[in-house]
């Protein structure tokens, strides 16, 4: 059985598209938990320190869990990569907020923005960098955890991995694992270029 | 000890020299003050005295002795070294701070605790209270004390300070300048001192130095560089920072004052203070501003109300108002802008004044 | 309790052989990684230029998937324990020279020349001050180095080298779902039990004078 370039190139699109839709899934989470609880400390740790248990779960325990109760399947990985994607984004979004100079929050109250205008117009835009590169992160690891999503039953580059392995057939193997980890470096760099970029403006 | 620079420069690689051809003898005992805008090479030039910087020509010697000599971390052991951000090692208690020379030095236990206790009393720091405390559970004022006692520690008879109290707040300001000079009355050192700020100098020096681009453009006595600077610079960086007074004592009434309080007891949120020379008890609320003054008789009867108003001084005020207002009562209360009780004139401290003024030395 | 009881009573043997190989694959090579990343984050730390280079090196390798590398390195080292250790060594490098790198470096610069000044060598330096400010950090290095471990160690079953991956994978591939059960659940408080120790040994090296109040 022989894999051509066509193969590898759908099931890096595959990898990439399941890693966005738990990575984004996960970070929608996150985002949307900073942002409200920004003012209310204790809600935050208590969703901070969740999120940093979810995060020392090791992946490939987290996805057997998952496959008892999801089923084989993407759904199971998906669940998996959204609960991993929470942290990254939950926590840089509330260290960027809380870094934000509050004389700058305060010149936007001064000039009649609402609460919600200044977290839209203000808070946001300067934090954005420091969300970009949460989810960046989260990214990264998400692509590393799709690759073992083959073991309950999902798509993506993993299945060649795990084809060569139990053929014993090393060119296989290498056909998902040469490409899986090019797609994690790319991202990894271009995103970190992007970072780079609005740093710079 | 002496401290002399023979032909001292010093280029940063691709710049201008930060210092170029100096020449000076610090004498022992004195507190010499180098001073300029920043960037002009005062700095540099006292980081050279304990080689954290290496000149780039000329040579530096302790009394006659080329400081190549020595090996760096012998050298530097010998010398006292300050630094603006109090430089205390947040890790370490008050103690284990003023210890760090005497341990490099091996100093056995018990003469490092006698140490720090002689210092620490030396600044009426209690040891108890204090000597356990990290760097943060103390105020800038007393962090920058300790940064001072750490300085003494091993006793070096040779002391550099970098704008020690530059980031401190006007009034610690003026009560550290006041125990400096108590403290190097009575310790002789060498003391070579880096500031920016014209009026700690004439205060503090017993000669100044005065720098700009890496020149040395003016050396002498607070009194002969206020009254013949040597140039146009000069006179600029003396006026543009020290408005000039009617008496070439640059004296304030904070340096009148006495500021040794002792707490006596406290009521609620009041606290009465009691402080050498003066019968009088003082009161003041949590953050220390001025209420009134009571009579012993009064504290006594446990009658906590300001019995007297006497009209506090400021801590700016001229020596010429607080002599006209003096002459009417026995003691003044010296408060800040923010009516925060500082010290207190009282005879015993007006005399204290007058003997450092004449002697150099206090009783 | 039952099912638990039920568990341990049918699988205890394979549980505490599972236990003993992935203790054994994370506990070398987080010590390998130690002994190498530690050292080595300290050198860079004095060296910037290099570190910047080092740094990003060791962070590619990072990015990499794990089965990835498994799978990449298994033509070449073949399977056994062995291989199993080299990747999870490789793995181990970077949070805690990254940590070590960042914790030496953000030691305010004050103190260092403060230390200089008052005669520390720079070993004495290295030890009485920077090493103690940096210590919370590289303890968190270690940390974040381990819970990685364990999670990759459990992949390195399907190189031969054991662990409770064995019990996931055959739970996994027989529907066996008291098999999963058997392998995840100690993984997991493996990950969650040495986050623990690490983080109650960072708050054992945090220098009082700089604890929270």
């Amino acid at each position: 059985m022989t894999v051509t370039f066509s193969d590898i190139l759908s099931a890096s699109f595959v990898h990439l598209y399941l890693s966005l839709i738990g990575t984004f899934a996960g970070g929608l989470i996150g985002f949307i938990v900073a942002v409200l609880g920004r003012n209310h400390a204790r809600i935050l740790t208590v969703f901070l320190t969740i999120a940093e248990l979810i995060q020392t779960f090791p992946s490939i325990a987290m996805l057997a869990l998952l496959l008892l109760v999801f089923g084989l399947g993407n759904n199971t990985l998906i669940v998996a990569l959204a609960l991993y994607g929470i942290m990254p984004v939950l926590q840089n979004t509330y260290e960027g907020l809380s870094a934000v100079d509050p004389m700058l929050i305060d010149v936007g109250r001064g000039m009649g923005m609402t609460k919600r205008q200044v977290l839209r117009r203000v808070e946001l835009p300067l934090t954005f960098p420091m969300i970009l590169a949460g989810f960046r992160v989260s990214l990264v690891t998400s692509i590393g955890i799709a690759t073992i999503g083959v073991f309950v039953g999902s798509g993506g580059l993993g299945l060649f991995i795990y084809r060569g392995l139990q053929m014993l057939d090393n060119q296989i193997m290498l056909e998902g694992a040469v490409p899986a980890a090019i797609l994690a470096i790319l991202v990894e760099l271009l995103i970190g270029l992007l970072e780079r970029r609005l740093a710079k403006r | 000890m002496t401290v002399t620079f023979s032909e001292v420069t010093k280029v940063y690689q691709g710049k201008k020299p930060a210092v170029e051809n100096l020449n000076l003898e610090v004498h022992t005992g004195e507190l010499l003050v180098l001073i300029g805008p920043s960037g002009c090479g005062k700095t540099t030039t006292l980081r050279m005295i304990n080689r954290l910087e290496e000149p780039t020509h000329g040579k530096i010697q302790i009394d006659g002795r080329d400081i190549e000599k020595f090996k760096e971390e012998e050298l530097r052991r010998g010398i006292g070294y300050t630094v603006q951000q109090t430089g205390l090692f947040p890790h370490m208690t008050v103690k284990d701070n003023i210890e760090v020379v005497p341990r490099l030095l091996k100093w056995p236990k018990d003469k490092r605790d006698e140490r720090v206790r002689e210092l620490l009393a030396m600044v009426n720091m209690d040891f108890e209270e204090f000597a356990h405390r990290y760097p943060r559970q103390l105020s800038g004022g007393q962090q920058q004390r300790i940064g001072v006692l750490r300085s003494l520690a091993a006793d070096p008879p040779i002391i550099l300070m970098d704008e020690p109290f530059g980031a401190l707040d006007p009034i610690s300001r003026e009560v550290l300048q006041i125990e400096l000079k108590k403290l190097q009355a009575r310790l002789q050192k060498t003391i070579i001192f880096v500031t920016h700020d014209i009026d700690e100098a004439i205060r503090l020096g017993d000669r100044i130095a005065i720098f700009q681009t890496g020149q040395l453009v003016q050396l002498g006595s607070p009194q002969e560089i206020v009254k013949n600077p040597v140039n146009e610079f000069v006179a600029s960086f003396i006026k543009k920072n020290y408005q000039f007074e009617t008496s070439n004592l640059s004296l304030k009434a904070l340096d009148l004052a006495s500021v040794d309080f002792h707490p006596y007891e406290s009521h609620d949120d009041r606290i009465i203070l009691s402080i050498d020379g003066s019968d009088d008890f003082y009161l003041v609320d949590s953050d220390h501003r001025f209420i009134g003054t009571i009579s012993k008789e009064n504290v006594k009867a446990n009658q906590i109300t300001a019995d007297k108003v006497l009209q506090p001084i400021r801590v700016y005020d001229s020596v010429q108002n607080i002599l006209s207002i003096f002459k009417d009562v026995n003691t003044l209360p010296v408060v800040d802008d923010g009516n925060k009780l500082v010290g207190v004139i009282t005879s015993l401290s007006l005399m204290n004044a007058v003997a450092r003024l004449v002697g150099g030395n206090e009783s | 309790m039952n099912y638990i009881g039920y568990l341990w009573s049918t699988y205890n043997s394979q549980i505490i052989q599972a236990m003993w190989q992935q203790i054994y694959l994370v506990g070398i090579s987080l010590v390998c990684g130690a002994i190498v990343s530690i050292p080595l984050g300290i050198y860079l730390s004095k060296h910037t230029r290099l570190a910047t280079w080092v740094i990003t090196a060791v962070s590619i390798l990072q990015t990499i998937p794990s089965l990835a590398f498994f799978a990449i390195i298994l033509p070449i080292l073949g399977i056994g324990a062995t291989p199993a250790l080299i990747v999870l060594f490789l793995y181990s490098l970077l949070p805690m020279l990254r940590n070590t790198y960042t914790g030496l470096r953000s030691v305010d610069p004050t103190l260092i020349d403060v230390a200089k000044g008052m005669g520390m060598t720079s070993f004495q330096r290295l030890i009485f001050v920077e090493l103690r400010l940096a210590a919370p950090l590289i303890v968190a290095g270690i940390r974040l180095s381990t819970i990685y471990l364990v999670s990759w160690a459990t992949m390195a079953s399907l190189i031969g080298a054991g662990g409770f991956g064995d019990l996931i994978f055959a739970g996994i591939d027989n529907y066996n779902n008291d098999l999963i059960i058997t392998g995840a659940v100690p993984t997991a408080l493996m990950a969650f039990i040495a986050s623990m120790i690490f983080t109650l040994i960072r708050r054992y090296v945090t220098p009082i004078g700089l604890r929270r109040a």
